[in-house]
C-alpha cells in the first residue's frame, strides 16, 4: 500500500521539478532507428518548456487521482491492475506530451487508446463492454487518420 | 487470395499451425520478390488488379473475421486479412511497399503463430476452440491476459513494434500507387483494428461458462509467449537489416 502512496507524491514532485525547470531551452533525445528514402524514423523525445508545462499538468492530476483512487479502489481484488492501467494511461500520456516527432507521438496516441479501453472495460459488463468498444473504434479512426498524415508527410518530404 | 488457409488451420494440428503462420506463408512473398526481378515485365500488366485483390479481399476478410465460431480460423482469417495487405504493398511496386512487405512478413510471423500457440493452450485444458464456449476464459489465467492483450493488440499494429511499421510502409507505398486504393487501405486498417480487439474481448472479457481448476500456465508455455514477446519488441532496434 506504501507502494501506491509512494507513486501518487511521486507524481506531485515530477510536476513541480519540472515545472521550474528548462526555462531557457530544450533538450532533444534522439534515438535513430532507420532512414527510409530521406525521411528517417527516430524514437525521439523533446523536453521543452511547453512539453514540460503540460507534463506537469497533467502530472499533478494524476498524483491526484492516483491519490483518489487508493481510497476508491480500497476493497476491490483487481486494485493492482486498476493502478498499472493508469500508471500506463499516464506513461502513454508521457509519450504523446514529450515526443520529438510525429512516429513517437503515434506511440503515445495507440497507447493511450488501448490503455483507456483496457480502463473502461474494467469491470466485466456488457454495457461497459460496448462503451469500451466505442473507445477503442473511434480512436482506431483516428489512427487510420494519423496513418494518412504519414504519407502525407512522406510525400511532403 | 489465401482462402485455402482458414480450412486447413482449423484441420492442422499446432505445430503445423504454428510453423505454417510463421515461415510458409511467407515462402509465397519470397518467391514472388525472388522472381520479380526478371518476371516484373509480365507482372506490371496485372499489378492494379492484384493491389485491388489484396486491399478489397482483405476488407471483405475482415467482415468475415468477425463472424467466426471458430476461433482458429478466426485467426486464420486474420491472417489473410494480412497477407492481403501484404499483397497489395507488394504489387505496387513502390520501395515503400516492398519493405513494407518484408516487414510485415516478419512481423505477422510472430504475431500469429503465438496467437495459435494461446488458441493450443486453451484447447489443451478445454478441448474446444469454439469461440461460444470459450468466451471470457482469461478470468481463469490472469497471467495470461497480458499475453493475450499484447499479441492481439500487436496483430492490429502497435506502435513501438514490428507491425506498426510494417502498416505505414505499405500504406505509404500503397498511397503513391494510387490514391483510392489509399483510401480503402485505410477501411482496412480500421476494421484489422476491430477484430485485433474482439479476440482479446473474447477470450478475456466477462467470466463465461466455464469454471473450475485447470492446470496453470507451464513455464513452457511462458517461454514460448515472452521468446515471440521478446521479437515483436525488441526487433524494432533493428529495423536497418530488414530493408528490401
Amino acid at each position: 500500500m506504501f507502494f501506491f502512496y509512494f507513486f501518487a507524491f511521486f507524481y506531485f514532485f515530477i510536476s513541480f521539478f519540472f515545472f521550474f525547470s528548462f526555462f531557457w531551452g530544450g533538450l532533444l533525445l534522439d534515438y535513430f532507428l532507420f532512414t527510409f528514402s530521406g525521411v528517417d524514423f527516430s524514437f525521439s523525445f523533446v523536453f521543452d518548456f511547453v512539453s514540460l508545462g503540460f507534463f506537469s499538468c497533467v502530472s499533478f492530476i494524476s498524483g491526484l487521482v492516483f491519490l483518489y483512487s487508493i481510497f476508491y479502489m480500497q476493497g476491490t481484488v483487481d486494485f493492482r491492475r486498476f493502478f498499472w492501467l493508469v500508471f500506463g494511461f499516464v506513461a502513454s500520456m508521457f509519450f504523446l506530451v514529450f515526443s520529438g516527432n510525429f512516429l513517437f507521438l503515434m506511440v503515445g496516441w495507440d497507447g493511450l487508446g488501448l490503455v483507456s479501453f483496457c480502463l473502461v472495460i474494467f469491470y466485466s459488463n456488457h454495457s461497459r463492454l460496448e462503451s469500451g468498444l466505442i473507445t477503442v473504434f473511434s480512436n482506431r479512426v483516428g489512427d487510420v487518420f494519423f496513418l494518412f498524415c504519414f504519407y502525407f508527410f512522406y510525400i511532403s518530404g | 487470395m489465401h482462402l485455402w488457409l482458414p480450412k486447413a488451420h482449423v484441420e492442422a494440428p499446432v505445430s503445423g499451425s504454428m510453423v505454417l503462420a510463421g515461415v510458409l506463408l511467407k515462402l509465397g512473398t519470397y518467391g514472388l520478390l525472388r522472381f520479380s526481378g526478371f518476371l516484373l515485365y509480365y507482372y506490371f500488366f496485372y499489378k492494379g488488379y492484384l493491389v485491388s485483390l489484396g486491399v478489397l479481399g482483405g476488407l471483405y476478410r475482415c467482415f468475415l473475421c468477425l463472424r467466426q465460431p471458430d476461433l482458429k480460423s478466426f485467426v486464420a482469417y486474420s491472417s489473410v486479412c494480412h497477407m492481403g495487405f501484404g499483397l497489395g504493398g507488394l504489387f505496387s511496386f513502390t520501395y515503400s511497399g516492398l519493405s513494407g512487405r518484408v516487414f510485415m512478413m516478419i512481423g505477422h510471423g510472430f504475431c500469429s503463430s503465438c496467437l495459435f500457440y494461446i488458441l493450443y493452450v486453451l484447447y489443451e485444458r478445454f478441448f474446444t476452440r469454439s469461440g461460444i464456449i470459450l468466451k471470457g476464459v482469461g478470468f481463469l489465467f490472469p497471467l495470461m491476459v497480458l499475453v493475450i492483450f499484447l499479441f492481439s493488440v500487436m496483430n492490429m499494429g502497435v506502435p513501438p513494434t514490428f507491425s506498426f511499421f510494417s502498416e505505414v510502409l505499405i500504406l505509404v507505398g500503397l498511397g503513391c500507387y494510387d490514391l483510392f486504393i489509399f483510401f480503402f487501405s485505410g477501411f482496412l486498417l480500421l476494421f484489422s483494428g476491430f477484430y485485433g480487439i474482439f479476440f482479446y474481448v473474447i477470450s478475456c472479457h466477462s467470466k463465461g461458462v466455464l469454471r473450475g481448476l485447470h492446470n496453470h500456465i507451464s513455464l513452457r508455455e511462458f517461454l514460448v509467449f515472452y521468446g515471440h514477446l521478446y521479437f515483436m519488441l525488441f526487433l524494432v532496434f533493428c529495423l536497418d537489416f530488414f530493408f528490401f
